[in-house]
């Protein structure tokens, strides 16, 4: 009797695995993301979006939106294409010779992807904060002002320099450099780095913040820094946060968006997608079956 | 918050006018500078192509030969003094004589006999030493023309009418009057492949030089491509890390950009001056080249055998190889694509490579063919700076053309490397 | 016998050598059950033999070449009469050119020195002796080395160890062929700079302003004191060489940023080549088109705008030589460009960024040190060039920063000092070296900072 049991889940996992390697077989994914997708009055909105590298196709079909200020947190085992979703929201992809986007995406009800919709603009409004910390060789000081005097967003010394003193405080980085501002942001540890990197966004006011996997290069102790940043920072902006880390999403978010091989499974309360998975490929990744 | 936002947004929106008009400012700079470069390249390959063309061409002029012992002065043909002696010259002097009988006057005739090169002789010298029954026959010949001829006929019609700066007007008369016979043309130019250089422009060639372009390349290329190779082999593959190592290191990057010039001041003091080797030969030359390719060969073989992956190494070493064996059976061969391409590139800087060679001599006025590594000799690009100092204009046209020759063999050899690089390029 | 067919019959006796050996090595190893029972492989035993019979003999033969002619002559010159020694060094050479004349029968023997034409006799007879002798030796130094690597050979001969210690030799020496370049040039310049310096007072050559490098044959002779000031030069090699970077660096920068940054790959495909061909070509070639097209066309445009444009001017020589180092430039920036961490460029465009302020406030200054050190080794480039300047630049030696007038080089004066046949000893030629010293110890400093800061900036994105 036990070693039935025991060569059954074998063969199951054996089937899943096998599963994984010949790639998405349709009939595994639900046609619409399960769960509660979408929200009134969302800040943005994503239709029937499709993501192509060249013949590849990295994002099958997703729907989703992301409320006012709240924290959605996109996880999915690593190649599943949620980095790919998340620069697709601000045309970072734009920059990838072969990449293309299908779908309506709008930000308060603004098609993204317009001709009229200037990608700068789009860039300003939708901040982005990346895996690696990448300050930019020059002062902290320039690091963050760099994005108000791109936009002429002060007109005065006095207004910059209060512009990165407020966002260096909002990062809660202000106390540890405000005696070397004008030392270079590469001299930084990697946590404050990563800190400096939000501040440097938030300094031109973006309405949605996106993170990609930003606490992925940090140890522990930075990494809960960062996540008691954005729980504050949630109070005013809206954050898409793609993580590798469960705990990570448990922790900083109030919606979980759970992605498999590029398409979108399940999107629920982050408690209820914790506890109560509704999808077998959500319940596999959360109960730590693949990852 | 949101109003800082809204009003953030709205200040964005109106700069954006502004910064884009910067941006497409920046990019039509880049564009321009993209241009100009290309510009240059078309400029250069017009300009030279242009010029030299016409050299490919040559005219020559058909008359009617007798070989006339009596004028000649030649009794017995296997007497070799006499037939040195000989005036082969008056033949075509005859000739001329012939087709234009009414000219009398000395000065006249003087232009007249140089419508035709006084090259002329020396081929009917040949003619007559291969074929001696033709001794006391006449024959109809077609004689190269002298170069002033040759610039003025095939300037003929061009845009900027005739160039008629050396050629009098009596002289333009025979010309019209050959060219109604049919007796002068224009043909494929035989001597410019074929013979050494000249002082007379239309008895030049470059095969000389390109003869001493070989031997030179070939010292070249037996020395360092072996040296540089196995140099490469030791600092990847056993070299220990230390300062002696790192100063060859530092050492060979300096020399590589070390300007081409001083290694002749080093050829000159050390190659010539100490070791009296004789001046203006290929193997100096091949030598004084050896030295400036060598840091070329080095970086190059050096990239090649870090291209090779570790784990062939560890491959070999794992079935009881020695480091020796590791390196002559996996890592060379793997090696060789990258080496060879390496190597090929530094003979193309090696062929048109001039300032080094200009010091050790290789600038000589050398009629003959070099037959081997010690015979004086110049090389292409020598010959292309001899021959842009000459005075005479039908020159500026030989340079062109052979500034061509030497462009077409160094695109062949870069061609060969790429080609090379892409055939046995490895994706590991 | 003569030197190649002396090699000849050496290698033959190594093959030889490595046949005898082999073969010994394969019978001995029989009765001991195969060759596996050998300490190295029959082909080992070979190599070892070989390296013996050959390298011996073929480094002997090498010094033997090296010095039988200087020994020769020395003792020539010491069996002449007391009335036909040499003063000068240039007597010296002069006398045994005579000599070696007579001996191969350029020189008539009629109506020569008696005394020289027996020492043309006494000349050959040394020089048959001479190759007699290294015949002899270096072949019974080969046989010797081949019977030793024969006798050598034994199941015990720890050969394959010996050999590639040889071999190992042989590749480190080949490495230290760059060190002795390296020296070589630095001795040779050095050498002849002191003989110059000797003659010519350092301060004169580095602080004075006239250059005319003739000096008088005669005594007697007026205006021709020869003054060797090399200011005119230095400032006439820095005023070319800036014409030059003034075209360069922004044409060759621009392309490497828009070819990196903008351009699409099939784009990049086909011009980054063609632009590359403009580094291919023989500098002899762009000598040429600055000679006979940009000046003559510099000179008609200027007289057509009322200026008066030399026609070997700065500026000719300059444009051209900015063309030849654009694709040096756009080469090395596209390195260092590329160089730059993707991770910057999407930072700057993820705050809002265009494309143009990335690249002038982000990767620019980030790239900074790598392009500085690009345009350092251009710079030194430019001064080391040589055929352009001679082909297109003067002679005159004038002191001004004037770019449409003509100046000259140091390039350009050695070359002029150095080709053709002078004697060796006028301080004329030695001037060439004291240039070239100075040539070569300025492109050696810029060449290393240059390279330094280049690899710092690399290891900085490593």
């Amino acid at each position: 009797m036990v070693s039935k049991l025991v060569t059954d889940t074998a063969t199951m996992l054996e089937k899943k695995a096998t599963a994984k390697q010949t790639g998405p077989d349709a009939m595994d994914y639900p046609e619409q993301a399960i769960g509660e997708p979408f929200v009134k009055n969302p800040k943005m909105s994503m239709r029937n979006v499709d993501v192509f590298y060249g013949d590849k196709q990295a994002i099958y079909n997703v729907n989703v939106d992301i409320g006012q200020n709240e924290v959605i947190a996109m996880i999915g085992p690593s190649g599943c294409g949620k980095s790919t979703f998340l620069r697709s929201i601000n045309r970072m992809n734009d920059t990838v010779e072969s990449c293309r986007v299908h779908g309506e995406l709008s930000l308060d009800g603004e098609d993204i992807y317009a001709a009229k919709m200037d990608p700068v603009a789009l860039r300003a409004r939708v901040g982005m904060v990346f895996q690696k910390p990448n300050p930019f060789p020059k002062s902290i000081y320039d690091n963050v002002s760099y994005g108000p005097r791109l936009h002429g967003l002060a007109s005065r010394r006095a207004e910059l320099d209060e512009i990165v003193e407020n966002s260096l405080r909002r990062a809660g980085l202000w106390e540890e450099v405000k005696d070397r501002l004008d030392q270079p942001g590469t001299g930084l540890s990697g946590g404050q780095q990563q800190r400096l990197c939000i501040a440097r966004a938030i300094a031109i006011s973006p309405e949605v913040i996106l993170m990609d996997e930003p606490c992925s290069a940090l140890d522990p102790i930075a990494t809960a820094k960062i996540e008691e940043l954005i729980a504050e920072l949630s109070e005013n902006y809206t954050i898409a946060i793609v993580t590798h880390s469960m705990q990570q999403a448990a922790r900083v978010s109030r919606r979980t968006a759970y992605f498999h091989l590029g398409h979108l499974v399940e999107v629920n309360d982050t408690e209820k997608v914790f506890t109560a998975p509704e999808h077998a490929l959500t319940e596999a990744y959360i109960t730590g079956r693949f990852g | 918050m949101t109003e800082i936002k809204r009003s953030h947004a709205e200040t964005i929106q109106r700069s954006l006018s502004k910064r884009y008009r910067a941006e497409k400012r920046f990019r039509a700079y880049g564009m321009m500078a993209i241009a100009l470069g290309l510009l240059c390249v078309a400029l250069l390959f017009v300009d030279i192509i242009g010029k030299g063309h016409k050299a490919f061409l040559e005219t020559s002029i058909q008359v009617d030969v007798t070989y006339d012992a009596e004028v000649l002065g030649i009794t017995d043909l296997q007497n070799k003094q006499q037939v040195a002696l000989a005036d082969f010259q008056g033949l075509v002097k005859k000739a001329l004589q012939k087709k234009f009988p009414d000219v009398s006057k000395r000065k006249e005739k003087r232009e007249l006999f140089s419508l035709i090169s006084s090259g002329a002789g020396y081929e009917l010298r040949e003619r007559l030493l291969r074929h001696p029954e033709l001794m006391g026959q006449t024959e109809t010949l077609w004689l190269i023309a002298d170069d002033d001829v040759d610039t003025y006929y095939k300037s003929i019609g061009s845009k900027g009418g005739a160039f008629t700066g050396r050629t009098s007007e009596l002289r333009q008369g025979w010309i019209d009057q050959l060219e109604q016979e049919g007796a002068i043309k224009l043909g494929f130019n035989t001597t410019f492949f074929t013979s050494g250089d000249s002082r007379e422009p239309e008895q030049a060639g470059i095969w000389g030089a390109a003869m001493g372009s070989l031997f030179t390349l070939v010292v070249t290329l037996t020395l360092s491509f072996p040296i540089g190779v196995s140099a490469a082999v030791y600092l990847e593959e056993f070299a220990p890390k230390n300062r002696w190592t790192d100063l060859i290191e530092v050492n060979i990057n300096n020399l590589a950009a070390v300007p081409s010039i001083i290694f002749g001041l080093l050829g000159l003091a050390i190659f010539i001056n100490f070791f009296q080797v004789p001046r203006s030969v290929p193997l100096v030359g091949g030598l004084v080249l050896t030295l400036m390719t060598l840091p070329t060969i080095i970086i190059s073989s050096r990239a090649a055998i870090k291209a090779v992956p570790p784990s062939i190494r560890e491959a070999a070493i794992g079935v009881g190889a020695s480091p020796m064996q590791v390196v002559l059976h996996h890592v060379l061969p793997l090696a060789m694509p990258g080496m060879l391409t390496g190597a090929i590139i530094g003979m193309a800087q090696a062929l048109g490579e001039t300032a080094p060679l200009l010091m050790i001599g290789m600038v000589a006025f050398i009629v003959d063919i070099p037959g081997g590594f010690t015979d004086p000799a110049t090389v292409l690009p020598v010959q292309i700076f001899l021959w842009a100092d000459s005075p005479e204009r039908a020159f500026i046209e030989k340079t062109s053309a052979a500034i061509m020759v030497l462009l077409a063999f160094l695109i062949m050899m870069n061609t060969l490397a790429v080609v090379l690089r892409k055939k046995l390029e490895r994706r590991w | 016998m003569q030197t190649a067919n002396l090699v000849i019959v050496l290698l033959a006796l190594s093959a030889v050598a490595y046949l005898l050996a082999h073969n010994r090595s394969v019978s001995l190893s029989r009765p001991l059950g195969g060759i596996r029972h050998l300490h190295s492989l029959p082909f080992y035993y070979g190599m070892h033999a070989t390296i013996w019979c050959a390298l011996p003999a073929i480094l002997l033969l090498a010094l033997w070449l090296m010095f039988d002619d200087p020994v020769i002559s020395a003792a020539l010159l010491n069996g002449l009469p007391e009335s036909h020694q040499p003063v000068t060094v240039a007597d010296h050479n002069l006398l045994l050119n005579s000599i070696e004349n007579i001996a191969s029968g350029a020189l008539s023997r009629e109506g020569a020195d008696p005394v020289l034409v027996h020492a043309a006799d006494q000349l050959a007879k040394m020089r048959n002796i001479g190759s007699y002798l290294a015949t002899a030796v270096v072949l019974s130094l080969g046989v010797l080395g081949l019977g030793w690597g024969w006798v050598k050979v034994s199941p015990q001969l720890p050969a394959r160890q010996q050999v590639e210690k040889v071999f190992k030799i042989m590749l480190l020496s080949c490495a230290c062929v760059a060190i002795f370049t390296t020296l070589g040039i630095l001795l040779s310049v050095l050498f002849e700079s002191m003989r110059f310096f000797k003659s010519i007072p350092v301060t004169d050559f580095l602080f004075g302003t006239e250059w005319s490098p003739q000096m008088a044959i005669r005594a007697d002779q007026v205006g021709s004191s020869g003054s060797f000031g090399a200011i005119p030069l230095f400032v006439g090699t820095l005023l070319i060489s800036m014409i030059a970077m003034l075209v360069a660096v922004p044409v060759g920068l621009m392309s490497a940023l828009y070819l990196a940054e903008y351009a699409s790959p099939k784009f990049r495909g086909l011009a980054k080549p063609t632009l590359e061909i403009l580094a291919g070509i023989p500098t002899v070639v762009y000598g040429f088109f600055a000679a006979l097209t940009v000046a003559p066309f510099l000179r008609q445009s200027g007289e057509s705008m009322g200026l008066q444009v030399s026609s070997e001017s700065a500026l000719a020589a300059g444009l051209v030589m900015g063309v030849m180092i654009i694709p040096f430039v756009s080469s090395l920036a596209d390195d260092v460009i590329n160089a730059v961490p993707q991770s910057l460029r999407d930072g700057s465009l993820g705050l809002g960024a265009t494309k143009s302020e990335t690249i002038k406030q982000v990767i620019f200054p980030a790239a900074l040190p790598g392009i500085v050190g690009g345009v350092l080794l251009a710079v030194s480039r430019a001064i080391g060039e040589t055929m352009i300047v001679v082909m297109a630049a003067g002679l005159a030696a004038q002191l001004t920063l004037n770019p449409l007038e003509t100046v000259t080089t140091v390039t350009v004066q050695i070359v002029t000092l150095l080709v053709g046949d002078q004697e060796f000893d006028s301080p004329k030629t030695l001037a060439a070296f004291a240039l070239g010293l100075m040539l070569f110890l300025v492109t050696l400093v810029l060449n290393f900072i240059a390279l330094r800061v280049v690899k710092k900036y690399r290891e900085q994105y490593d």
